[in-house]
């Protein structure tokens, strides 16, 4: 009996002691955190990568990131100095990014990724895969052993020509054209303004018209731009599609830069608004692109007055002159304000950072190569547009010299001193060395005298106020039944003037031939235009 | 760059980009935009906010000429290149008042910077913004941006999470810095003592019964 009760006593006793202990280590040892920190992580990125555009995604402000890495502590203590980097393959460095000194758990940190791209992007002209990697460092206790966890994610990098108008999902479209068109900032990076190659020939375009500074004046802007696009036609630059990209599986459109369309001599309106406002922007000039619906032109507005002018740049085609142009301009831009349009400001969009990425570097020698006229009359030549001798000869007497036009065939008995610009094909100016008095002779193919009277007051008044004083009859040439219309002229400048337009048909050309004058003493300058007016001469 | 700015950045940027040239070109639009909104930063960082974006008629037109289809005025809230993360976004128009009322969290806008520091980057760096209230819970800030065409006045309220103190703003940093203590769960390492000390109680008590 004894021997029992010790037995179940003893037992009992063991257990409530072991109890207490148990009691103890609950009550004073310290417990140990349980469970781990655990990195989880979702990284989103573009579905391309704009090669032309590469620069713009190191720009912290312009917000382009190529990765959103959204990275979470999914575990049940803290990660410690979480430090994610990236890279493009094959396209940059590693990066050097924020390290988050602690993650606690259920805890969010948004990291953005802005790489700096290589100019080896430029390279590619088809959509290329590349992938972006992300690697993680990390630790699991304040000064424990580094963990890494890499991953990376598949992203397909654009031709450098390659421009995608709109990267917003079709499912949040509003099918507008502003959503349609949504990338359109982008497109500032196919303005090459201080590219070396379009310098030149903007340089070559403002030589013709006498080498103006753009900036100063209206006059001398439209002056500029008009030589810029005499060249232009010159070299035979032609309106052409271009494939519309679809290997990027986007609305998208191959674009052309500026040189690439002095090259090959075609792009199409939006290549052609481009290398337009590009010449114009490397003059000084503010220039623009307007997009709407279907069709992009330039508009560049002028230093003085803050008149815009619009330019139709797909007359280059027509082999147009640049009133055409401009009258062409005014009426798409009439109806682009009809509806949807978009202005794409180059030179802030430039500033802000939305620059052109890095051109192969052209030999000296670029225009022979490509054919290119930076002269109307040579095929190359380092030398300016304007010339007192270009296209004339026979020195007649002291002072006097003849230019001869071969088809049509005309010719004009001018003094030496005066300068030959050619303007566009069809069109010859004769100016005084003041540029106060000039000739102009254009002609056209199968056009009346009534139409080209129609050109030439439409030409005028794009620079002032005109106002035919009389009309009269008279035979040019003695043979050819001309319209005689004299003019007072009053320029946007404020200076007035003089002048007298005849219009004729001969042969299959219709004919202008107007000479002008804005210097002050107006009787005496129209006397020796009048002088040199007997001199021009039609037929062979 | 603070989700509002941000936001209000996106709003403003889709507004005006309609009328760009008419601003370039005519007689400049003033649009005007009031917005308030409550930034409710959570323990862990992220935030749950509430916004209503008013406009004057004339801008509540224009937005709607922006957005023919209403549905789809809500990704202005997420443009894809959104440098914050956005989630659970609700978006209501109501067209009487002219207003946008939205609520959403975003993730990850506190970021710990080690023990118990927090830190949350109101602006960006050399941006003006003005605190104008202050308590040991929050923070109010309004903002005004006259730009080409269009004024918006902003009023910010950002609420620490509970729990928090020693709130702070620096003006160089733009930066909002609190305090939350982090404590660690320890587990139930010791617990299983307590409950194996019970069980051997009973396990004593059942043996001392029993009838050997």
């Amino acid at each position: 009996m004894i021997h029992k009760i010790d037995l179940r006593n003893i037992v009992s006793g063991f257990l409530v002691l072991l109890a207490l202990f148990c009691f103890l280590i609950f009550a004073f040892l310290p417990s140990e955190p349980m469970g781990e920190g655990k990195l989880s992580y979702e990284m989103l990125t573009p579905e391309h990568i704009v090669s032309a555009t590469y620069k713009i995604y190191s720009n912290e402000k312009l917000g382009q990131w190529v990765a959103k890495t959204i990275i979470s502590n999914t575990g049940d203590r803290p990660l410690y100095n979480v430090k994610p980097q990236y890279n493009v393959a094959g396209y940059s460095d590693w990066s050097e990014t924020q390290t988050y000194p602690m993650l606690l758990p259920g805890s969010t940190v948004v990291d953005l990724y802005y790489p700096i791209l290589s100019s080896d992007l430029t390279n590619l002209t088809s959509p290329t895969p590349s992938k972006i990697n992300v690697k993680f460092t990390y630790s699991k206790n304040k000064d424990g052993e580094e963990k890494e966890l890499t991953g990376s994610k598949s992203v397909s990098i654009l031709g450098v020509h390659d421009f995608i108008f709109s990267s917003i999902p079709p499912e949040e479209s509003t099918g507008s054209f502003y959503d349609v068109a949504s990338n359109y900032p982008l497109l500032a990076a196919w303005a090459t303004p201080s590219d070396p190659v379009i310098m030149k020939f903007a340089d070559a375009g403002n030589a013709l018209a006498g080498g103006t500074a753009a900036r100063l004046s209206d006059e001398d802007a439209i002056r500029s731009l008009e030589g810029m696009w005499t060249l232009s036609v010159a070299n035979d630059i032609a309106y052409k599609t271009e494939p519309e990209a679809f290997w990027t599986g986007k609305f998208s459109q191959f674009i052309k830069y500026p040189r690439d369309v002095l090259k090959e001599k075609s792009g199409t309106c939006i290549d052609t608004a481009l290398f337009f406002a590009s010449l114009a922007l490397s003059q000084g000039l503010d220039a623009y692109v307007i997009l709407m619906p279907g069709h992009a032109f330039p508009v560049v507005r002028l230093p003085e007055s803050g008149n815009i002018v619009i330019i139709e740049s797909t007359q280059l085609n027509e082999h147009a002159s640049f009133q055409t142009a401009l009258e062409v301009g005014e009426q798409v831009f009439n109806n682009a304000m009809q509806g949807p349009n978009i202005l794409v400001d180059i030179k802030s969009l430039q500033i802000a950072g939305i620059t052109p990425p890095q051109l192969e570097t052209l030999p000296e020698n670029v225009f022979e190569q490509w054919n290119v006229k930076d002269t109307l009359t040579q095929t190359h030549s380092t030398s300016g547009g304007q010339s007192n001798t270009d296209g004339a000869s026979d020195i007649v007497g002291e002072n006097m010299r003849v230019y001869q036009n071969a088809n049509p065939e005309w010719a004009i008995t001018y003094p030496s001193d005066w300068v030959i610009h050619h303007a566009v094909e069809g069109e010859v100016l004769v100016q005084s060395p003041d540029t106060k008095s000039e000739f102009l002779v254009s002609w056209e193919p199968n056009e009346t005298k009534e139409n080209m009277r129609t050109y030439v007051e439409a030409a005028l008044s794009t620079v002032g106020y005109v106002q035919s004083t009389s009309v009269s009859q008279e035979n040019i040439s003695n043979y050819y039944n001309g319209v005689v219309v004299t003019y007072n002229f009053q320029a946007f400048t404020g200076e007035t003037g003089k002048g007298v337009g005849k219009y004729f048909e001969a042969g299959n050309y219709g004919f202008a031939f107007l000479y002008d004058t804005l210097n002050p003493n107006t009787q005496t300058a129209m006397n020796e235009l009048e002088d040199i007016a007997v001199t021009f001469v039609v037929g062979a | 760059m603070t989700m509002n700015r941000a936001l209000l950045l996106s709003v403003s940027l889709i507004l005006l980009s309609s009328s760009v040239f008419a601003l370039e070109t005519e007689n400049p639009v003033s649009l005007e935009m009031n917005e308030k909104s409550t930034i409710n930063i959570l323990s862990n960082g992220d935030a749950r906010v509430n916004e209503q974006i008013s406009f004057t008629t004339s801008a509540f037109n224009l937005f709607k000429q922006q957005y023919p289809n209403l549905n789809t005025y809500a990704r202005i809230f997420k443009p894809e290149n959104q440098p914050i993360q956005i989630e659970d976004l609700d978006v209501d128009v109501d067209e009487f008042n002219n207003e946008i009322i939205a609520s959403y969290t975003v993730k990850g806008v506190a970021v710990n910077n080690g023990d118990s520091l927090w830190g949350v980057a109101v602006a960006p760096v050399g941006q003006k913004v003005t605190l104008s209230a202050e308590t040991a819970e929050s923070l109010v800030f309004t903002y005004t941006d006259f730009a080409a065409g269009y004024n918006k006045i902003i009023t910010t309220t950002i609420n620490a999470p509970i729990g928090a103190y020693n709130l702070a703003f620096n003006k160089e940093s733009n930066v909002m810095s609190y305090q939350l203590d982090y404590f660690e769960d320890t587990g139930l390492g010791n617990f299983y003592f307590l409950i194996f000390g019970l069980l051997l109680l009973v396990a004593s008590v059942v043996n001392f019964k029993l009838k050997y």
